[in-house]
């Protein structure tokens, strides 16, 4: 018989990892770097007939028969590149956004643990329900939109003016990564939907600042002492030794979720003292109940009722319910909240024509994730 | 004396004496760096070999092998083979190695050699035994004679840092 509406206006909340993360020297280094030359030379003092002969350096191949500091050649090797990195997601929660947040991000650590600087192309994939839980939380066929990948190569926390891949990562260095999304609200995300995705990271040449290398290689069957050889070691991805480190991580639209009931009565009628009728002088009682099943609180929330045009306004067509009050507030069961639907909106209740409004601007009224509003007015019918 | 060590006698001989006119020593002084490999037999035992120190990365061992071999005719006498270690190399305990000779090691820089037992380091002004790590040098005195043809064999093993 009656309509009733409501909205609720529910501000972002962004929770994020506050973890900050910035240049980490391991416990162990990662060892002579990539590309050094190893030398070695012995020299041999002898005596011929006990006299003192001159000294004879060593040499590779053949050897080396010439006398004389300067006569012999080192014996060299180079020190290859072992390849080694880690990608790591930071915290073991998902990224609470709200509808409409913007460049909410969740956050990684890419921690080059070889012997040589690399870069590293990173690439980001959106996940289905059907792959595995993320942080245990399955994700639920919803993307976040515009997802940007941003590192953080100078040791700092990422910002979207960053470049996209890792640039120049030193041995022994660990870098955040964050990738960047936006909670669109065209995509009708609502509470509880979960966008996981997985983060890439391939090893890349590096050498030139600002420029992301090419793909690196392995070099694993084209030894050469006299080069610098590639080799994978490191231990994830899709497989070992292939370049490749994966993490996952995700979001989750964490809203306030309202729902709204409204319940008539009859509590009273001129002439019963149980078992009350919807006759001429009765009057009838409205709870509206205003449930927050969401997981952020629900603000600035506004119930509007409009009163059924068979109960017309007279003067006094609503009863006066607690103490001096028109309608009854109950906001988690605390006290009633002032209402006067006097049409003033100062206590947060105006009766205007036929239409009850509570949670007025002036008084806000907020409610908290798994409480209730309860509302009631009681009416005569004429 | 082979003819292989005759060979490359009478080739380093000629080309020194092309270049520099100097006289030919008595000894061929060679060095190779190797890495050991282990491989599994048919008959499923382990067996190790050495090949080239093609693909060194850090933490694996390379051996040193130096071959010395008197191409004169005369006999070589207080042979000794000095051998640096390098800074990004630390000796492997025990490794070194040579028949017949006396093996000692230098901590500060090939100025002095002693026993390895016998060397102490200053640590933060307190004098401690040596530990391999702090060997800059290794040192082998032959106890004999090398005889005209004869060669012998030094080596050790080092880990990259």
């Amino acid at each position: 018989m009656n309509g009733f509406n409501f909205k609720g206006n529910w501000f972002a909340k962004l929770s994020v990892s506050t973890v900050v993360l910035l240049l980490t020297q391991h416990v162990f280094a990662a060892g002579t770097t990539a590309g050094t030359a190893i030398d070695n030379l012995a020299t041999v003092s002898y005596d011929v007939n006990t006299v003192a002969q001159t000294v004879i350096e060593s040499a590779p191949g053949a050897g080396n028969a010439n006398p004389g500091i300067g006569a012999g050649t080192v014996t060299t090797f180079v020190v290859d590149n072992r390849v080694n990195f880690t990608l790591a997601q930071v915290g073991t929660a998902h990224t609470t956004v709200s509808s409409g947040d913007t460049d909410a991000f969740v956050e990684f650590t890419l921690t080059n643990d070889g012997n040589s600087a690399q870069d590293f192309n990173m690439s980001v994939l959106q996940l289905a329900s059907t792959d595995t839980a993320v942080n245990t939380l399955l994700d639920t066929d919803d993307d976040m939109a515009n997802l940007r990948i941003r590192v953080g190569n100078g040791g700092g926390v990422p910002v979207l003016g960053d470049l996209p891949y890792g640039d120049e990562i030193a041995e022994d260095t660990t870098v955040t990564v964050y990738v960047f999304g936006d909670a669109d609200v065209v995509l009708g995300l609502v509470d509880g939907d979960v966008a996981n995705l997985e983060l890439s990271a391939t090893v890349a040449e590096a050498g030139t600042a600002n420029t992301l290398g090419a793909d690196l290689s392995d070099d694993v069957l084209n030894p050469d002492s006299a080069a610098e050889e590639n080799v994978f070691v490191e231990g994830g991805g899709v497989a070992l030794g292939d370049g490749i480190e994966l993490a996952r991580d995700g979001f989750i639209v964490a809203g306030a979720g309202l729902t709204v009931t409204k319940v008539a009565s009859v509590v009273a009628d001129p002439f019963n003292a149980s078992d009350f009728k919807a006759i001429p002088g009765a009057t009838v009682e409205y709870v509206i109940t205003v449930v927050n099943n969401g997981s952020l609180a629900a603000d600035n929330v506004s119930i509007a009722d409009a009163i059924d045009a068979d109960i017309p306004a007279v003067p006094g067509f609503i009863t006066g319910f607690y103490a001096g009050q028109d309608i009854s507030v109950v906001n988690n069961g605390g006290a009633p909240l002032p209402c006067i639907a006097d049409g003033n909106p100062a206590d947060g209740c105006t009766l205007v024509g036929q239409d009850i409004t509570v949670g007025t601007p002036g008084s806000p009224i907020s409610v908290a994730p798994s409480t209730s509003l309860v509302i009631t007015y009681r009416v005569l019918i004429p | 004396m082979n003819n292989i060590a005759k060979f490359v006698l009478i080739l380093t001989g000629f080309s020194a004496g092309l270049v520099t006119a100097q006289e030919s020593g008595h000894l061929n002084v060679r060095t190779v760096v190797q890495k050991e490999e282990k491989i599994v037999a048919d008959s499923g035992e382990t067996e190790r070999r050495l090949v080239p120190a093609d693909t060194v990365l850090p933490g694996d061992d390379v051996i040193y092998t130096i071959t010395f071999t008197n191409v004169s005719d005369e006999s070589a006498e207080n042979v000794i083979i000095t051998n640096p270690i390098s800074d990004d190399l630390t000796y492997i305990e025990g490794s070194a190695f040579a028949p017949g000779t006396l093996i000692e090691f230098s901590v500060d820089g090939g100025t002095s050699f002693a026993a390895a037992a016998e060397l102490t380091v200053a640590d933060n002004g307190i004098r401690r035994p040596a530990e391999a790590e702090d060997f800059t040098h290794v040192r082998w005195t032959m106890q004999n004679h090398l005889e005209a043809g004869a060669q012998g064999m030094a080596r050790f093993r080092a880990r990259l840092n």
